[in-house]
C-alpha cells in the first residue's frame, strides 16, 4: 500500500503506466489523490534510508519531467494533475504536517483547475488553451476564476499554496538540496500555471470560435473553492508571522 | 531584379511620419489605383485586418432610421441584379437587417442536410491538400513556417534583433548613448554590428538570401516581410523617399537595406537547420502534407481546439484532416440551413438551396460595403437638401471677417461667432497659402509648415524683436538642468543615487499636477523660459546681401574647421584668403590645407553656391507677397465688402504626456500649429504697398483695413491673438476689446456644446483637459469627420454641421478659369482624404490599422511609439481617439465632398488633377456636386454622373 502511494505521489510517471487509457485524467487524478491520502496514513514507508533516498531522486526526476512535458500539452484538463506530480518532490523537503496542508491544497486548487477545464470542455467541445483564446474579453467570468486559479496554482499570495510553500522554506532544515528545490518548485509551478495567462485569458479573441461565459452556479461552485483556498492562506500567512 | 520586385511590394507600404509631425494617411495608399470596394477586398486579405465595422453596427443605425430603408434597398436590389438574384430580395433583406449579425450562432449542426447544398460547400471546402497548403502558407515568412511546422519559436528572436538594431539606428535622441558609425548608412552600420567582414551591397545581400531561401512568389515573400512590421517599414518608407529630413541627411536608410538587415536575421537563426530554404520545406511537406496542414490552420486560428487535442494525441493526420474538412463542409450547409429555415426558404420547393447558399455567401462578402454606402447616401441626400436650399446671405455691416482653417474643430466655433454678433466666417487650409519652412527662434532646423504633399520654396526664419538676456538666463539655466539630470537619470551609477537626491523634487510636480494643475500649470510657466516677441524675414534678400551672408557663413564654418583640424585659431583675414582660394580654385596658400578643408569639411565652391541658393528662397520679394495675398483673398472668395478687421485664425492644441500631440495639431501644417503662418500674411497683408496693389487688381482692400493672427486652442477653444500692439491703434484696440469678448462667448458657448460628446466633461473642466498628464482623451481631435464643403458660408450657415465637416470657402463665380478649384482639389481635397481614411481604418481595425490603446505605449526612438517593451512602430491613431468605452466614436464612412458650383466647372477641374480623378472614380472618395444653377446635386457613379437629388422636381435619385 505504501508503495501505491509513492507511485502515485509521481513516483514514475503517469504516462508509461496509463497512457492511451481513454479515462486518463479521471483515473490519474482520483488515484493521486488516493495515493496521497495511503501516503499520509503510512509515510513511516520512507523511514528507511535507501528507500528515501531512491524515492528522492526518483520524485525529482519525476517533478523535472513532468514540467517539461507539461510543455507539450495545450489542454487544460491535462495540465491540471500535472501539478500534483510536479509537487511531489515536496514531501521529501518539507515537515511532514506542512507537506499535508500544503499538498491537500494542490489538490484542491488543481481539482478547481479540472472543475473549470471541464466546463470549458463542456462549452467549447475541448479545453485546448491555445485554441481558444481572450476569455478576459469574451467569458469574463470565466476569465476572473481561471486567473485566480492560476495564481493560486502559480504560488501567488493570497492564495495557501504560496504561504505552505513558503512557511515550508522557513521551517524545513537548511541545507542547499532543500533550497534548491524550494526555488524549483516556486519557479515551475509560476511557469506552468502562468503561461496560459498571456493568450488564453488575456490574449486576442479567436473569432472563429462562439464564446459562452459560465452560469452563476458554475461561478458559485468555482468561489467556493476559491475562498477556502483563501481561507487556508490566510491560516498559512498566520502560521508563516506566527 | 530584386530592385523590381522591391519597388511592386513597397507599393502597399504606406508613409509613416514621425510623431512629432504626425501626419494622418491612408494606410491602404497602395491601394488606391483600384476601386474601392477590390481594394478593401485585397487589403484585407493581405493585411488580414477588418475593413468594414461588423453588420450589427450599421443595423443599429438601420433601426434609428439614419440609414434609410429605401436607399438601403436601392443599393440591396442593385446588388441583387448584378448578380441575378432580385428574386430573393425580401429575404436578402431579412438576412442583412436581422440575421447576418448572428452569423456565429447559426453554424449548428444537423442532420437533416439536403444533397444539393452539401455539394455545394464541398466543392468549395475541399479544395486539394496542397492548394490548401499554398493559399495559408504564402502569408508567412519562413522562419515563422518553420516554428508552426516543428513547434520552434525562432520567429520572436529573429524579431527582437531586428527590431532592436532598428530602433537603435533609427534613433532621434531618446538614448544617450547612440548606435555609432551610424553615418555610414544603415546596411554599412549594420555589417559593422554584426562583424560582416564583407564588401557586399545590400542588393547584392538580399539576392544571395533570395536564392538561399527561394521562395516561389519572391515579391510577395519580400512584401510579407514588410508586412511583418507594417510600422517600421511605413517610417523606413518615409524617410527613404525624404532626403531633406534631418536624420535622413546624417542617418541614411532604406528599404533596401532594411529589408536586407530582415532577411540576415532570419537566415541567421534558419540557415543551420535540416530544413533551411522553400525547396526543402516543400520536399518535407511531401512527407506528411495533412499534418503540415492541420499545424497551419491552427496558426491561422481556424483549427477548432478539439482537433489540436487530437493532433496531440496522436491521431492520424489524414484521417484528422479529412475529418476536419468534413466538419466544416456540414457547419457551413447547417449554417445556410438554419439561415433557410429561418427565413422560411425551405417551404418553398420552388427555389433551389444551393443557389440561396451561394447567394448568403455572397452577401456576407458584400455586405459591410452595401451597409457603408447606405449609410454615405443617406447622409448624401440629407446634407444636398440643406445645402440646395439658400441660406441667409452675409451680414451686410459686418465688424469682422474671420478665416479659420477649414479643420472640422473650426465648425462650431464658426457657427457660434457668427451668431454672437456682426461677423462672417471662411475657410481656407491651415497653411494660409503660406507654404513655408520656417526656422524658428531658437531652433536650428526648417520646419515645413505646409501641407505634407508640398515642398515649400520658401524660407523664413523667426528672429527675437527684443532683448533676450531674461529669456537666455532662464533657457541656460533650465537646459543645464536637463542635461545634468538626464546625465544622472542614463549613467549606469548614478541613477539610484539621483533618485535619493532629488526624487522628492519630481514628486512637487507629480502631486502638483494631479491634484491643482492649473496652479502647477502657472508655477512652472514661471520657471520656463518666455519666448521673446519675434519677426519675421519675409522680405526677400538683395543680391549683395545673399553674396554678404553666404561669405560670412563660409568664413565662419572656414575658422571653426580650421580650428578643428590644427587646433590653431586664424583671423577673418586669413579665412577670407582661404575662401578666395576655394572659390577661384587658386593654391597660393598651403595646398594640404586646402585640400583638407575641402574634403573633411565640405568647404567648397559648391557649397557656396548651395548656401546662396537657400538663401535666394527667404523671404518673398514685393511682387510675390502681393501675390500671397491677392491669391488668398481669390481663394476664399473675399474679394469685396472687405470689412475693418480681417482675422486670420491658425488652430493648434495643447495637451500633456501626449505622443500625439501632434495629431491633433494642423494637418494641413504638416502636424504644426499654423500660427507662423498667419502671422507671416498678416504682416504681409498690412503693408500698404500690398493693399494698395491688391487693391488695383481688383479687390477693394481698404487702407485701414488690418489683418490680425490667432491662433485657436482646439483643446479649450480660446483664441488668442498675436500682434496686436504693432498691428493696432488705440483706437482701433477699443473696438477690437469688443470683438475679443465676443469671441470669448463663442468660445464658452462651443465648449459647452463639445463637453456634451466628451466623457467626464463640463464647459469648465475642458480646460483642464489640456493640462491633465493622465488624461487619454484631451479632445477627440477630427473623430467623427464625415465630409467637405467646397462652397459659399451661405450654404451652410443656419446648418449645425457639428464638427464634422472641413470647410473649405469657394466662390465659383469668380473662378473663371477654374484654377481656384483645382487648388483646392489639389490640396485640401488630398489631405481631407487622407485624414478621413485615417480615422476610417483606425476605426474598422484599431490594432492592425491602427495604433491601440494609448495606456500600452511607451514611446521609442523618439518617432514613434510601439506597445510594451518592444514591437511594430505603432501607426494610425489610437484606441482613445476614435473609441469611447469599447463603442466607436467615430463613424467611419469616405469623405463626402461637397462642391457647390456648375457641375461642369466641376468635371472640368477634376479632370486636369488626376489623383483627385482617380480618387473620385475609383469612389475611396463621394464626390457631390451641388449645382445652384441647376437646383440640383449630382455626383459620379461608376465613372458616370447620376443625379441625387433635384429641387425643381423634388426627383431623389439615391
Amino acid at each position: 500500500m505504501e508503495c501505491l502511494g509513492i507511485l502515485f505521489i509521481g513516483a514514475i510517471p503517469y504516462y508509461l503506466l496509463i497512457k492511451n487509457n481513454p479515462f486518463k485524467p479521471i483515473i490519474m487524478f482520483f488515484l493521486s489523490t488516493i495515493g496521497i491520502v495511503l501516503l499520509y496514513e503510512q509515510h513511516n514507508i520512507v523511514s528507511n534510508v535507501y528507500v528515501y533516498e531512491v524515492l528522492t531522486i526518483l520524485a525529482i526526476a519525476t517533478s523535472l519531467s513532468t514540467f517539461i512535458i507539461s510543455y507539450k500539452t495545450s489542454n487544460l484538463i491535462r495540465l491540471s494533475y500535472k501539478f500534483l506530480f510536479l509537487n511531489a518532490v515536496s514531501f521529501f523537503i518539507m515537515p511532514f504536517k506542512i507537506f499535508t496542508i500544503y499538498f491537500w491544497s494542490i489538490i484542491l486548487s488543481s481539482f478547481l483547475l479540472y472543475i473549470i477545464s471541464f466546463y470549458i470542455h463542456q462549452i467549447f467541445e475541448s479545453a485546448n488553451f491555445e485554441g481558444i483564446r481572450g476569455f478576459a474579453l469574451k467569458s469574463p467570468k470565466l476569465a476572473l476564476v481561471l486567473r485566480l486559479n492560476l495564481m493560486a496554482l502559480g504560488c501567488y499570495p493570497p492564495f495557501s499554496n504560496f504561504f505552505f510553500l513558503f512557511e515550508g522554506f522557513l521551517k524545513t532544515d537548511s541545507n542547499m538540496f532543500n533550497y534548491a528545490i524550494f526555488i524549483w518548485l516556486f519557479l515551475a509551478n509560476f511557469f506552468m500555471a502562468f503561461r496560459i495567462m498571456k493568450n488564453t485569458v488575456f490574449g486576442t479573441p479567436n473569432e472563429n470560435i462562439v464564446y459562452r461565459d459560465l452560469d452563476g452556479y458554475r461561478v458559485s461552485i468555482i468561489t467556493l473553492g476559491l475562498l477556502v483556498l483563501t481561507i487556508l492562506g490566510i491560516l498559512g500567512f498566520v502560521e508563516v508571522i506566527i | 531584379m530584386i530592385e523590381m520586385y522591391l519597388e511592386k511590394a513597397k507599393k502597399y507600404i504606406p508613409y509613416y511620419w514621425p510623431m512629432s509631425t504626425f501626419t494622418s494617411r491612408n494606410p491602404l495608399h497602395g491601394f488606391e489605383d483600384i476601386h474601392f470596394k477590390e481594394g478593401l477586398k485585397q487589403a484585407s486579405s493581405l493585411l488580414g485586418a477588418k475593413v468594414y465595422m461588423e453588420p450589427s453596427y450599421y443595423v443599429e443605425f438601420y433601426k434609428e432610421g439614419l440609414i434609410k430603408r429605401d436607399i438601403f434597398e436601392k443599393n440591396l436590389m442593385e446588388f441583387l441584379s448584378n448578380i441575378g438574384f432580385e428574386r430573393y430580395f425580401p429575404q436578402a433583406k431579412r438576412f442583412m437587417t436581422e440575421l447576418s449579425k448572428n452569423w456565429v450562432l447559426y453554424r449548428t449542426k444537423r442532420q437533416d442536410l439536403d444533397l444539393d447544398i452539401l455539394d455545394y460547400y464541398n466543392q468549395k471546402i475541399n479544395i486539394p491538400v496542397e492548394d490548401l497548403y499554398d493559399e495559408i502558407s504564402r502569408n508567412f515568412i519562413f522562419c515563422e513556417l518553420i516554428d508552426i511546422i516543428f513547434g520552434k519559436n525562432i520567429t520572436d528572436i529573429v524579431e527582437k534583433e531586428i527590431l532592436e538594431f532598428v530602433a537603435r539606428f533609427l534613433d532621434e535622441g531618446q538614448t544617450t548613448m547612440g548606435m555609432p558609425e551610424r553615418e555610414r548608412g544603415m546596411f554599412e552600420a549594420f555589417k559593422l554590428y554584426e562583424s560582416l567582414n564583407t564588401d557586399i551591397s545590400a542588393k547584392e545581400y538580399i539576392e544571395n538570401i533570395i536564392n538561399e531561401l527561394a521562395p516561389k512568389d519572391i515579391e510577395r515573400y519580400i512584401l510579407n516581410h514588410f508586412i511583418k512590421d507594417f510600422g517600421w517599414s511605413a517610417f523606413i518608407k518615409y524617410r527613404e523617399s525624404n532626403e531633406d529630413y534631418y536624420f535622413q541627411q546624417i542617418y541614411k536608410t532604406s528599404l533596401m537595406d532594411y529589408l536586407a538587415i530582415r532577411l540576415h536575421f532570419e537566415r541567421k537563426y534558419t540557415k543551420n537547420l535540416k530544413i533551411s530554404n522553400f525547396k526543402q520545406l516543400e520536399e518535407f511537406f511531401e512527407k506528411d502534407k495533412y499534418l503540415i496542414v492541420l499545424k497551419l490552420l491552427k496558426a491561422k486560428n481556424k483549427l477548432p481546439p478539439k482537433y489540436i487535442d487530437k493532433m496531440e494525441d496522436g491521431v492520424e493526420s489524414k484521417k484528422l484532416f479529412e475529418e476536419y474538412i468534413q466538419e466544416q463542409v456540414i457547419l457551413e450547409a447547417s449554417r445556410s440551413k438554419n439561415i433557410c429555415d429561418e427565413l422560411l426558404i425551405t417551404l418553398d420547393k420552388n427555389i433551389n438551396l444551393s443557389d440561396f447558399a451561394y447567394l448568403i455567401d455572397k452577401l456576407k462578402e458584400e455586405e459591410g460595403y452595401i451597409w457603408l454606402k447606405s449609410l454615405e447616401d443617406s447622409y448624401i441626400l440629407d446634407y444636398v437638401k440643406e445645402f440646395l436650399h439658400d441660406g441667409n446671405t452675409y451680414q451686410k455691416d459686418i465688424l469682422a471677417s474671420v478665416v479659420f482653417c477649414i479643420d472640422v474643430r473650426s465648425e462650431a466655433i464658426r457657427r457660434h461667432i457668427e451668431r454672437v454678433g456682426y461677423y462672417n466666417t471662411y475657410g481656407v487650409a491651415g497653411f494660409f497659402n503660406v507654404p513655408i519652412a520656417c526656422v524658428e527662434f531658437d531652433k536650428g532646423h526648417e520646419l515645413n509648415v505646409c501641407p505634407v504633399i508640398m515642398k515649400p520654396s520658401k524660407v523664413i526664419f523667426e528672429l527675437p524683436k527684443e532683448k533676450l538676456e531674461n529669456y537666455e538666463d532662464k533657457h541656460n539655466i533650465n537646459y543645464t538642468f536637463k542635461k545634468t539630470l538626464d546625465a544622472l537619470k542614463n549613467n549606469p551609477y548614478t541613477p539610484f543615487f539621483t533618485v535619493e537626491a532629488i526624487g522628492w523634487l519630481f514628486g512637487i510636480n507629480l502631486f502638483g499636477k494631479t491634484l491643482f494643475p492649473s496652479l502647477t500649470l502657472k508655477l512652472t510657466s514661471f520657471i520656463k523660459a518666455r519666448k521673446p516677441k519675434t519677426k519675421f524675414t519675409i522680405d526677400k534678400f538683395s543680391e549683395d546681401q545673399i553674396e554678404f551672408y553666404s561669405k560670412k557663413f563660409m568664413i565662419d564654418i572656414i575658422k571653426d574647421s580650421y580650428y578643428r583640424e590644427y587646433k590653431k585659431h586664424i583671423n577673418d583675414k586669413k579665412a577670407n584668403e582661404i575662401f578666395e582660394d576655394i572659390l577661384n580654385d587658386k593654391n597660393s596658400l598651403d595646398k594640404n590645407v586646402l585640400d583638407t578643408l575641402k574634403s573633411k569639411y565640405n568647404i567648397t565652391k559648391e557649397r557656396y553656391e548651395f548656401q546662396k541658393q537657400k538663401l535666394a528662397n527667404v523671404g518673398y520679394s514685393k511682387e510675390e507677397q502681393i501675390d500671397v495675398v491677392y491669391s488668398f483673398l481669390r481663394l476664399i472668395g473675399l474679394t469685396n465688402n472687405i470689412p475693418k478687421f480681417v482675422l486670420l485664425i491658425a488652430h493648434g492644441s495643447t495637451s500633456d504626456n501626449n505622443p500625439f500631440e501632434s495629431a491633433l495639431d494642423c494637418g494641413a501644417c504638416g502636424g504644426n500649429n499654423g500660427l507662423t503662418n498667419v502671422r507671416i500674411l498678416a504682416n504681409i497683408a498690412n503693408r500698404d504697398y500690398v493693399k494698395k496693389a491688391v487693391a488695383e487688381r481688383g479687390i477693394n482692400v481698404k487702407e485701414d483695413t488690418v489683418f490680425i493672427p490667432g491662433l485657436h486652442n482646439t483643446t479649450t477653444d480660446e483664441i488668442d491673438f498675436y500682434d496686436i500692439d504693432e498691428i493696432l491703434n488705440s483706437k482701433d484696440k477699443v473696438i477690437f476689446n469688443k470683438i475679443i469678448e465676443d469671441f470669448k462667448i463663442a468660445s464658452k458657448r462651443t465648449r459647452e456644446e463639445r463637453a456634451k460628446l466628451l466623457p467626464y466633461a463640463s464647459e469648465d473642466k475642458i480646460l483642464i483637459r489640456a493640462i491633465d498628464w493622465s488624461e487619454t482623451r484631451p479632445e477627440w481631435g477630427l473623430s467623427k469627420n464625415m465630409g467637405v464643403f467646397v462652397g459659399k458660408r451661405s450654404s451652410t450657415q443656419n446648418i449645425a454641421l457639428k464638427n464634422r465637416f472641413f470647410m473649405q470657402s469657394y466662390n465659383w463665380e469668380i473662378d473663371n478659369d477654374n484654377s481656384i478649384l483645382k487648388t483646392i482639389l489639389s490640396g485640401p481635397f488630398i489631405i481631407g482624404e487622407w485624414i478621413n481614411m485615417e480615422y476610417y481604418f483606425s476605426t474598422t481595425d484599431n490594432e492592425r490599422l491602427g495604433a491601440g490603446s494609448k495606456v500600452y505605449h511607451n514611446v521609442v526612438s523618439k518617432l514613434g511609439v510601439w506597445t510594451g517593451n518592444y514591437g511594430d512602430l505603432r501607426t494610425g491613431l489610437p484606441y482613445q481617439t476614435v473609441y469611447i468605452d469599447g463603442k466607436p466614436f467615430h463613424e467611419p464612412i469616405r469623405l463626402l465632398t461637397f462642391v457647390e458650383a456648375p457641375v461642369e466647372k466641376v468635371l472640368e477641374a477634376a479632370k486636369d488633377v488626376k489623383e483627385v480623378l482617380g480618387l473620385v472614380l475609383n469612389e475611396w472618395v463621394r464626390l457631390i456636386i451641388v449645382d445652384k444653377t441647376k437646383n440640383a446635386a449630382y455626383t459620379i457613379k461608376n465613372g458616370n454622373l447620376e443625379l441625387v437629388f433635384s429641387l425643381d422636381k423634388s426627383k431623389v435619385s439615391l
